[in-house]
């Protein structure tokens, strides 16, 4: 990795020292020592450029996230603006446990009351350190000794969202996180954080929104760490509707134990330079894991899914549906890897990514890459990119429906089977009115 | 005046001339065929009347109900009353085919200044046509065309047909692939929906579903030209003799 020394990794260090968060009194010595761990570790990764020997950030180019100086926020002030915003988003909470994140801070006037379920801790993480299982886990998973953005939200981790499901336990009310950034005369970067950690037999529906109350410009670095227990099920959906000049570089790490299952529905509809990195490792036998992607881009934005499956495990099964609508001068990328390691015999994996493209000035990149060190696997991958199909456009028009409505459908139609594999309800409809409402944009 | 009237049509398509002058007339309550080899320009004929773009009329006119629509858009014709059944129709995924087939009839409804109906008024609805034409209604639940089969295609498109009401019905080929059970099935179904208020071109390359959809006109269509216009015998005569005869005296 290149390192581009710059005025602003100084200037993370300086934040980090006045934010105390490798002397806090309150704080565990153990979580002073990974913040301290991983800022030293931060300097010396320093930020991945798109510069010849990094392959993996070849589509994307964070020069802009390295050359601007984001000031950390000290402790985010409550704003009527936050409440309304969330009242906005439409949800009615009684139908849900809801945890509110301003600039990665736990807001308890913004969320539900405390939840409480047997055998679970469902909250903010900064008032469960000393909790064995969250100082066993939390910076086990997500890679920050040798990821930079990793180890930067790691040094700066102050507060986040724990849920941890006890054994045997099925909860039946989605948990929705919102990490909502707040509005700020300067550039700010926030460093969400995520732990999930669900029990043997356990099952949960978890959501992650990651939203701003203003169109300003920010960074928002986020990190979830995901481990699954033996025959635990988790549907796990992220939504970004960021500031069209925001960046956000989330990481979701993910550890699959025997025969537990992970959903994943991902929706990128904000910001303006998205990268994703989506890291699942599926560990145990008759594991498996459907990684479902939608995004939709107009302007400049760019998008990037970097989604890797590592089947470190035999009689394990992926299935990976990415698909893309972009409009504009929008870019975007998906780099699927998938790694089948020696003794992962009768591995079932699949990969597709299908982007359809509304302008001839948008770039579509898919770059898939497999790893396969066992013989008897079953591996497969499409990928495609195009236009509106002009024979069904056609067949609409001849129908009568006017043309604008008529590519809206074939759009719709298009990106219909990833938010169609939604299962929470309130969520699939909420989804499918924000999708509407962004091509309705696009379309004219 | 003639519901259509088509005069020294021509069309070229890509740069290469398909259609060389279609003189036709088709009035109200009449049922007309063309039949033609493969490559005359059947399906050129019914695109063009359904304003399919790349389709280009480089002479001649397209008169219905008395108004010029070569410079309409496919919506605004498909507003004004044609209809077009495809030969092939397009398999479209994620979409619906009741969300598909409403939105098509509201539009109509709009254009005419009615109340858009509302998906449970427009189930009622569908559920009498689709006893009409043969299908479950919970194929319209479908997205449209995919995996349907050959019957299923062309049952769908007379579906949507009976949905629409056109004045015109232009149908291509409605007849291709199709066993003796389901031919019969699609043939009656077109008869059902014709009236003396509208009619029916039907494109067809065999003589066979004339025998049910009896034919007031038959126009053989050769490289691009009406070369024989007659009655119903027209079309056993190409049963019993083929298009050589007309291909050669033609040629």
């Amino acid at each position: 990795m290149t390192q581009l020394s710059s005025r602003s990794n100084h200037a993370y260090r300086l934040h980090f020292e006045n934010l105390g968060l490798k002397s806090n009194q309150g704080d565990p010595n153990w979580l002073k020592l990974l913040r301290e761990q991983s800022m030293d570790q931060f300097e010396t990764l320093g930020f991945p450029t798109e510069r010849k020997g990094n392959e993996e950030w070849k589509y994307t180019d964070v020069k802009n996230i390295a050359t601007t100086n984001f000031v950390i926020p000290s402790k985010p002030t409550l704003t009527y603006a936050a409440e309304k915003h969330l009242k906005q988003a439409g949800f009615d909470e009684h139908d849900f446990h809801r945890l509110v994140f301003l600039d990665g801070l736990y807001s308890p006037q913004l969320s539900s009351e405390d939840v409480k379920i047997k055998g679970c801790t469902i909250g903010p993480l900064s008032q469960a350190w000393n909790a064995p299982a969250v100082r066993g886990t939390l910076g086990t998973l997500a890679n920050w000794k040798d990821h930079a953005f990793t180890a930067l939200n790691t040094a700066f981790t102050r507060d986040g969202a724990l849920i941890h499901i006890g054994p045997n336990t099925k909860v039946e009310k989605p948990i929705s996180i919102i990490f909502l950034t707040s509005q700020w005369e300067e550039k700010i970067a926030t460093c969400p954080r995520t732990l999930i950690m669900l029990e043997k037999n356990s099952s949960a529906i978890i959501m992650e929104t990651h939203c701003s109350i203003e169109e300003t410009e920010y960074l928002s670095n986020a990190v979830s760490e995901i481990s699954l227990g033996n025959n635990s099920h988790l549907e796990h959906y992220r939504l970004q509707m960021h500031s069209k000049d925001a960046y956000h570089i989330g990481t979701t790490q993910v550890l699959l134990r025997q025969t537990s299952q992970f959903k994943s529905v991902s929706a990128d509809l904000g910001g303006k330079l998205i990268r994703n990195n989506l890291k699942t490792e599926v560990a145990g036998e008759n594991a498996s894991c459907i990684l479902n992607g939608l995004y939709i881009t107009n302007g400049n934005q760019h998008v990037d899914n970097h989604v890797t499956i590592d089947h470190s495990q035999p009689y394990t099964n992926s299935r990976e549906h990415f698909k893309g609508v972009l409009g504009d001068k929008s870019t975007t990328a998906f780099q699927g890897s998938i790694i089948i390691r020696k003794n992962s015999q009768k591995v079932d994996s699949y990969q597709e990514n299908k982007n359809l493209l509304l302008s001839s000035e948008a770039e579509a990149n898919t770059k898939p890459a497999f790893w396969i060190y066992a013989d008897d696997v079953k591996c497969g991958h499409g990928a495609s990119s195009g236009e509106l199909n002009e024979d069904a456009l056609f067949y609409l028009l001849s129908r009568g429906i006017p043309e604008k409505e008529a590519r809206a459908m074939l759009i719709k139609g298009f990106i219909s089977e990833i938010i169609a594999s939604v299962e929470w309800d309130l969520y699939k409809s909420h989804l499918e009115n924000l999708v509407e409402d962004k091509l309705s944009n696009m379309c004219g | 005046m003639p519901l259509l009237h088509i005069d020294n049509l021509h069309v070229s398509v890509d740069g290469k001339n398909i259609l060389k002058g279609v003189n036709l007339s088709i009035e109200r309550g009449e049922v007309h065929a063309i039949m033609g080899p493969n490559g005359s320009g059947k399906s050129t004929l019914a695109y063009m009347l359904a304003g399919k773009s790349g389709y280009k009329a480089t002479k001649g006119s397209v008169l219905f109900d008395g108004q010029d629509i070569l410079t309409l858009l496919p919506e605004e014709r498909a507003r004004m009353g044609m209809f077009l059944s495809f030969q092939h129709p397009v398999e479209i995924p994620g979409v619906r085919l009741d969300q598909f087939m409403r939105a098509g009839f509201n539009s109509l409804r709009k254009h005419r200044g009615e109340p858009e109906l509302d998906p449970l008024k427009f189930d009622r609805l569908l559920k009498k046509n689709v006893e009409l034409v043969g299908l479950q209604q919970a194929m319209t639940k479908r997205f449209v065309n995919m995996n349907f089969s050959g019957g299923e295609k062309k049952k769908s498109e007379l579906l949507q047909m009976s949905i629409m009401e056109p004045r015109l019905s232009i149908l291509d080929e409605p007849d291709s692939g199709l066993d003796v059970d389901a031919l019969r099935d699609v043939a009656n179904c077109i008869k059902k929906l014709h009236t003396l208020e509208n009619a029916v071109l039907l494109v067809t390359h065999y003589q066979r579903i004339l025998n049910y959809v009896v034919p007031d006109q038959v126009h053989i269509l050769v490289d691009g030209r009406v070369v024989r216009t007659g009655s119903k015998d027209l079309a056993h005569d190409i049963e019993a003799n083929g298009y050589e005869q007309y291909e050669q005296a033609h040629t």
